[in-house]
């Protein structure tokens, strides 16, 4: 589907911002429609452009980005908001999904990475950054964060849970298919199903999936 | 003649006086009390000499007054040398009280002329105690090699004669005549008095200039 | 007369004696004030260090990271055409990438953020998880699930932790590293053992582990536990340390 996408974008440094407006209005359906250096002018724009989605840094002055996101999700409860974080910001980045975030991506993510998150939060799905790490999955299951948005009814049979169990050990499609005797052709395709079955965009979906579901454990994986 | 010429040879506290003398360029403003006490230590064992030798005379009166000279300059001494910028009333206080011990002494015994060993045994205890306080005091906090610091060799020193000071005052109370001992103690205190004047001396000779001086650097010198 | 020599005598050694007396009294009495100092001195220098660390990773944050992220949006908005340039630009973007990964983990080994929100144990999992597959050592950890301490505990616990780990990395070429946090009736026991070479325990020659020690040693302190170590050669190493309640 080809129609535009109005994005406004969040963050106090400035650099980043221009860098950020340039790399996604390259982009043919996205239109970046404003710009914001703190909360207070985020929510000024979003009152006044009613964008779609809104890429906001979780760190800002005046305002930040988890105060502004309870504002704006009370205005506009629909609205997708993603969050822009740094290396090391796990605690803040949880506190953006519990108050209503549908995604995170790292600053550092790829181009492609970011523009996939926002075309998944656009259909109201919930979009994590592939980079993910392990104490991030865990800590956002136990949260308040961790029951939102769609959780789809989903069955699977115990090799689907093995499977999954081993990718969240990060093995490889090859050592995998080593250890279940399967060619590595056939994992592929179990991989790319299950990624289907869990509505997950990555990695980082199936892991915080699987720890919702019980069906690997903490010390599985930490 | 001759005995004058004997009694000079015999005035180890030259040794000290001398040698401050030698390095009065060097010569620290903290330890101008110390001296002081050296040279009228000095001007007494004049006093007593001429008493004795030429007017045939007790010398109590000037051991007496030397005494009390002797306590409250050593008081302020230890004033200066204090560690902190608190108990200033302590030293106050000392000296009020052995002022007063001195007078009662003197006045209430009407024994200005003769000897009498309450207030040395006083004092020399409470000089003593002060002695070990600074010293301690310097063990836990002075950088540097402590045995050349001039302060730690005279508070040795005082520790050592003072004590002296009380066992021989006990002793001349009990009388020569009365204990081997105490005879023994009497005598000893020539020897003692010269070995703790060239203390004194070698204590002299480490003092150096105000280390803190540091406003010739500021006067554009 | 005999009597005056009695007391006399009697006087001058009851002087003697609170001369004595006090001579000893004070020498005690100077040695432990020296002794607080030491360790006042000591604490601060620890928190400074803290601080210090804090101040680093948040200017690495503030300066070095935005700008990193920055550059590789602009990468990313280069439009090339032939196959040699993109691969050019991958090439970059793989190496800021790392570099922003390097800047990551310098962060956190300064100052494990999660530490106030997410209690000891989490933490100490994720450290050990991310060093995991990058050196030969095996290392488990244990600890019970509940754990709840003071927060400035938390913090020097974990630098012990971190302090030890690194040890046993570093110096000690172990096979396997057993870290175990257990709560008994007197008090929180952090053990650790590993079956390394061991080394002499009085022989700090080797300056940076008898640093490494030293600084165990202090932050011990500052949290009031005790601290024991038992280290042969060639009989790798154990550490025994009580946190009171």
């Amino acid at each position: 589907m080809h129609y535009n996408i109005n994005i406004v974008i969040a963050d106090d440094h400035e650099i980043f911002l221009d860098g950020l407006a340039l790399m996604l209005s390259r982009q043919p359906n996205f239109n970046i429609c404003g710009r914001a250096s703190n909360g207070v002018q985020l929510m000024e724009i979003v009152d006044r452009e009613k964008p779609d989605i809104v890429l906001t840094d979780i760190r800002m002055p005046v305002v930040d980005g988890i105060q502004s996101t309870k504002q704006i999700l009370a205005a506009y409860p629909a609205m997708g908001i993603i969050a822009l974080s740094m290396f090391d910001e796990e605690n803040l980045v949880v506190e953006m999904l519990e108050a209503g975030a549908k995604g995170y991506l790292l600053k550092n993510a790829h181009k492609d990475e970011i523009i996939d998150a926002i075309n998944t939060v656009h259909q109201n799905k919930i979009y994590y950054c592939a980079k993910t790490s392990f104490l991030l999955a865990s800590m956002i299951v136990r949260s308040k964060a961790g029951g939102a948005a769609q959780q789809p009814v989903v069955v699977l049979n115990d090799r689907e849970k093995d499977i999954i169990k081993m990718i969240c050990q990060q093995q490889t499609t090859q050592e995998i298919a080593d250890k279940i005797y399967l060619s590595k052709r056939t994992v592929e395709g179990y991989r790319v199903k299950i990624l289907e079955k869990i509505q997950a965009k990555n990695i980082a979906g199936v892991v915080i999936f699987a720890l919702k579901n019980n069906i690997i454990t903490e010390e599985d994986v930490l | 003649m001759a005995n004058i010429l004997n009694f000079l040879l015999s005035q180890s506290i030259f040794i000290p006086i001398i040698i401050a003398l030698i390095r009065i360029k060097h010569f620290n403003r903290n330890y101008y009390p110390f001296f002081l006490v050296l040279i009228i230590g000095f001007f007494a064992e004049l006093a007593s000499f001429i008493e004795i030798d030429t007017f045939n005379e007790t010398n109590a009166w000037v051991i007496k007054l030397y005494s009390l000279l002797e306590s409250i300059i050593l008081l302020y001494q230890f004033y200066i040398w204090r560690n902190g910028k608190r108990r200033q009333v302590i030293f106050v206080l000392l000296c009020v009280i052995c002022l007063l011990f001195w007078i009662v002494e003197v006045v209430l015994f009407n024994n200005f002329n003769s000897f009498s060993p309450y207030f040395r045994v006083f004092y020399a205890f409470v000089l003593v105690l002060l002695s070990i306080n600074q010293i301690n005091s310097m063990i836990f906090y002075h950088e540097g090699t402590l045995f050349k610091n001039p302060r730690f060799i005279l508070c040795l020193g005082f520790i050592i004669i003072f004590l002296y000071q009380i066992i021989y005052e006990a002793s001349y109370y009990i009388g020569s005549e009365q204990s081997a001992v105490a005879n023994k103690i009497i005598m000893g205190f020539g020897y003692i008095n010269f070995s703790i004047n060239l203390l004194y001396a070698i204590a002299m000779f480490f003092i150096t200039d105000k280390k803190n001086d540091y406003n010739r650097y500021f006067s554009g010198q | 007369m005999a009597d005056r020599l009695f007391y006399t005598v009697v006087i001058v050694s009851m002087l003697i004696a609170i001369v004595i007396i006090f001579f000893v009294v004070s020498v005690i009495r100077y040695h432990k004030r020296y002794i607080q100092l030491q360790k006042e001195r000591i604490q601060a220098q620890i928190m400074i260090q803290e601080q210090e660390r804090k101040r680093i990773a948040n200017d690495l944050h503030d300066s070095l990271g935005p700008m990193l992220s920055t550059v590789k949006l602009y990468m990313h908005s280069i439009t090339v055409d032939n196959d040699t340039d993109k691969q050019s630009l991958d090439k970059a973007s793989d190496y800021i990438d790392e570099t922003i990964a390097n800047l990551r983990e310098i962060s956190y080994n300064l100052l494990p953020g999660s530490l106030s929100r997410n209690g000891l144990v989490t933490v100490v999992k994720e450290f050990l998880s991310r060093l995991s597959g990058r050196h030969a050592i095996k290392i488990k950890f244990e600890a019970p699930n509940d754990l709840a301490m003071p927060q400035n505990t938390e913090l020097h616990l974990f630098r012990v932790i971190q302090e030890i780990v690194h040890n046993a990395i570093k110096h000690s070429g172990a096979a396997t590293l057993k870290l175990r946090l257990a709560r008994q009736p007197d008090g929180l026991f952090l053990l650790t053992e590993d079956n390394g070479k061991g080394f002499d325990l009085y022989d700090t020659s080797e300056a940076s582990k008898g640093l490494g020690l030293k600084s165990i040693e202090n932050r011990c302190e500052m949290i009031n536990a005790s601290l024991k170590i038992v280290a042969k050669k060639n009989e790798g190493c154990k550490i025994i340390i009580k946190i009171p309640e």
